[in-house]
């Protein structure tokens, strides 16, 4: 479906300051993920559970995908593990977690499960089949799994408004994907009718987790105290999600496929584009949209984070919402959506953006069909022909934001991405301090297209008449940057319109950016590289498939707030 | 041992940056053994020997004779895997203008890996042709039209007869020169069918290759990590 109104421009959507203030949509993973499963009444069973007292041992979830003429059938699989709390790290350089988990294509077999246990709890280091199609690791938050364990063998719910705090008893720190370590390629997932968008099936692996720290924690709690224990109640359940760590690994990603991003970016920017289009709102859709800004206002009163900045910007946002609401408060019918921006068009970035996320949230029928669009065959080719003088001019008009940047300023080179050798992890180093710059990872791209530009400019100046293959046969080095120009040169949301090696960069914007299109909420971020956030809180549980399904779990609010 | 289609081409990627090779070739070069080893054909000697003789600094090819429809290139003994794309565009952007252009490569190595390249020529909607024969028992021709995603290859009987590498890229309706026939006798002609299905046979169950092969390369790529420190662990990740 096409929207004539017109998009919001890249220069304000792409900035890494907005990226990094996006919320959950309608159209991120994991909402598309339930609707799926509770439209297509997926079956979840637990078919196997080995668990010692402790709680440790072997748990085998199985998934039958009902579609005709035969169902696909999988197999989660978790290995809980006994580990030192000095061993338990958000880091990629653990090398124990709590639980390692994988999702295998079909029923997993005894010698399977052996050769799986034999591999999984090593994560990086093992080697893995191509029937395994999502490796993961998670570890709990010992601090809340214990109060909810203690609570439920005294008989007694958790506080909800401690679990408010910390809203799960499990957090994953790399969920695996798309052929790592052997696992099956992204290719493979799309000839299948469960998980053949982006990021299903990791989603998929994570709602599970969940499951398992669900069943895990009651299987417990029963354990030491069989006559008197309580199972956790459903509503409280429901508002357990699972807990992510995020460090600098995701931000490569999302420079690295610029076609990807631009994808998803323009597929959220023409859900808003829609429902700007879409007239004004009726009196019961205006109704919904203040029942939604009234929880989005709890909701983001929930949450705690230890980043100054993040809380300052949380306090403005709480402000800018409760002026919202004060002020604006009932909408008049007939309003328009554009008026409702225009109303938050002063406020942060953060407001306006949970507007755009409740507007979206307000048409599922325009929506959700977006939801399955968000997958992108990424093609980058040259176009040898093309005259020079016309791509510098596509340089100077899409990459103008580049251009103007000085990088003979100390502060606009300061930093570099690098791999560690320690276990490869992602790492940032201050250029003028650090050794390993000559390994710097390609994240340079408003440095190089100015470099570039320069060079095209002084080709041309000897030889105006010069195509991109005569540019290219004198500097063949480039050829990775102008193929990426000439192949983004119609994807106006492919590129982050901001210098990420410049010392006011925050690569927890770039890491925002991607977890809130996976559904992330409850950023908290733990320094400025890294970041705690909470998926599927709120979200049904396993058991409520098949029950009738609202899709109304945005803005997940302590039960103790209801 | 079995790797997945995306570990091999990341892992070239790491090896093929280790070895200095710059971003855009680096990414030809890792995609065609990718491509390869996805399509079921040969691709660990031409990865050993890459891995073993790259010097993508030092090499690059050198116009013996250029007209609009033909030109002649000295590779210097380099590899295709580095030296073949830009050539290959060259070609291809000769042809936009001329309608058709004949670009013939000496002292080319590697050349089974040139392969991969013209499927994205034939992507941009030209025809293409790719001539190898170099008095061994590998010659080959490998055309591919707009029409097909993948190419035909048909492979010769090696009669003994040295020529230089020949790629003939031309616009639709205009011609590819000799037909296959003409170049060798046909032992074996590999569809685009063919070449599709092993494709699809390798994403179920992944790519075969020599351990030690795999070991190497993965060796060769720890080359793009610097050294950790103690200070880096905590500053340069945002600590525990």
């Amino acid at each position: 479906m096409e929207t004539k109104t017109p998009l919001r421009p890249p220069e304000q959507v792409m900035k890494l300051s907005r990226l990094g203030a996006f919320h959950q949509t309608r159209i991120s993973f994991v909402r598309s993920l339930l609707r799926k499963v509770m439209a297509e009444n997926w079956q979840i069973e637990r078919t196997g559970w080995d668990l010692n007292a402790g709680g440790f041992g072997t748990a085998v979830y199985t998934l039958s995908v009902p579609i005709q003429p035969e169902p696909e059938q999988y197999s989660v699989v978790f290995f809980s593990n006994d580990i030192p709390d000095e061993k338990r790290t958000d880091r990629v350089i653990a090398e124990e977690w709590d639980v390692a988990f994988v999702l295998c294509e079909g029923i997993v077999t005894e010698e399977q499960v052996e050769e799986l246990r034999a591999n999984v709890p090593k994560q990086e280091v093992g080697r893995y089949l191509p029937y395994v199609l999502v490796l993961s690791r998670a570890n709990k938050s010992t601090r809340n799994f214990s109060a909810v364990l203690d609570a439920l063998s005294a008989g007694k719910q958790p506080d909800p408004a401690q679990l408010a705090k910390v809203g799960y008893l499990y957090r994953t720190t790399a969920v695996y994907g798309n052929g790592k370590f052997g696992i099956a390629d992204f290719a493979k997932l799309q000839q299948t009718q469960a998980f053949d968008v982006t990021f299903r099936a990791q989603m998929f692996a994570v709602w599970m987790v969940r499951q398992f720290s669900l069943d895990q924690v009651n299987y417990l709690a029963k354990l030491k105290n069989p006559s008197g224990a309580v199972e956790l109640d459903g509503e409280i359940a429901r508002y357990l999600g699972v807990g992510n760590a995020t460090g600098l690994g995701m931000a490569p990603f999302i420079v690295s496929h610029p076609a990807l991003l631009h994808q998803w970016v323009n597929t959220r920017e023409k859900a808003l584009g829609l429902v700007l289009h879409s007239g004004r709102c009726s009196a019961e859709i205006a109704a919904r949209f203040e029942t939604l800004l009234l929880r989005a206002r709890q909701h983001v009163a929930e949450i705690e984070t230890i980043h100054e900045l993040q809380e300052k910007k949380n306090r403005m946002m709480l402000a800018e919402l409760s002026d919202l609401i004060d002020q604006r408060l009932p909408i008049p019918p007939n309003t328009n959506w554009h008026d409702v921006l225009a109303w938050v068009a002063e406020d942060s970035a953060e407001c306006q953006e949970v507007i755009v996320s409740i507007l979206l949230e307000l048409y599922p029928d325009l929506v959700n069909p977006l939801a399955e669009e968000l997958n992108c065959q990424e093609s980058y080719d040259l176009r040898p022909e093309q005259p020079l003088a016309e791509l510098k001019k596509v340089i100077a008009q899409n990459y103008s934001w580049a251009l103007e940047i000085d990088f003979t300023q100390r502060p606009n080179n300061q930093w570099f991405w690098y791999s560690s050798a320690d276990k490869e992890e992602p790492r940032l180093g201050n250029r003028y301090e650090e050794e390993g710059q000559e390994k710097e990872r390609p994240l340079t791209m408003a440095r190089d297209i100015t470099c570039m530009f320069m060079g095209i400019q002084a080709f041309l100046d000897h030889s105006p008449q010069a195509t991109v293959i005569d540019y290219l046969m004198a500097h063949p080095a480039e050829r990775g940057l102008i193929r990426r120009i000439q192949s983004l040169s119609e994807k106006p949301y492919a590129e982050i319109q901001d210098n990420l090696i410049a010392a006011d960069c925050l690569p927890i914007d770039l890491l925002r950016c991607k977890l809130s299109f996976f559904g992330a909420s409850k950023f908290d971020p733990r320094s400025n590289l890294w970041v705690r956030i909470t998926l599927f809180q709120g979200a049904p549980l396993v058991s409520d498939i098949g029950k009738p399904f609202a899709d109304d779990w945005f803005w997940p609010v302590s039960p103790a707030a209801k | 041992m079995i790797i997945s289609h995306n570990e091999i081409v990341v892992a070239c990627l790491k090896a093929f940056e280790a070895l200095e090779l710059p971003l855009g070739q680096r990414e030809d070069a890792a995609e065609a053994i990718g491509w390869l080893a996805l399509h079921g054909l040969p691709f660990e000697d031409q990865l050993a020997t890459a891995l073993h003789s790259f010097q993508p600094k030092s090499v690059f090819a050198n116009p013996i004779s250029q007209s609009g429809q033909e030109s002649v290139w000295d590779a210097q003994g380099g590899s295709a895997l580095h030296i073949f794309p830009n050539l290959a565009d060259y070609a291809a952007a000769q042809a936009r203008v001329h309608n058709s252009h004949t670009l013939s490569v000496r002292n080319l190595t590697d050349f089974g890996v040139m392969w991969p390249y013209i499927t994205k020529i034939q992507q941009r909607q030209q025809w293409v042709k790719l001539i190898w024969k170099n008095g061994a028992d590998a010659d080959m021709v490998a055309v591919g039209l707009p029409d097909s995603p993948l190419p035909k290859v048909s492979w010769l009987m090696g009669d003994g007869a040295e020529r230089d590498v020949q790629l003939i890229v031309a616009q639709p309706g205009f011609g590819l020169g000799e037909d296959d026939n003409e170049i060798g006798q046909i032992i074996r002609v590999d569809s685009g069918s063919g070449l599709a299905q092993n494709a699809s046979d390798r994403f179920k169950s992944g790519i075969l290759i020599n351990p030690s092969l795999w070991q190497q390369l993965k060796q060769i790529g720890l080359g793009i990590l610097v050294e950790a420190t103690a200070e880096s662990e905590q500053r340069g990740a945002g600590g525990v």
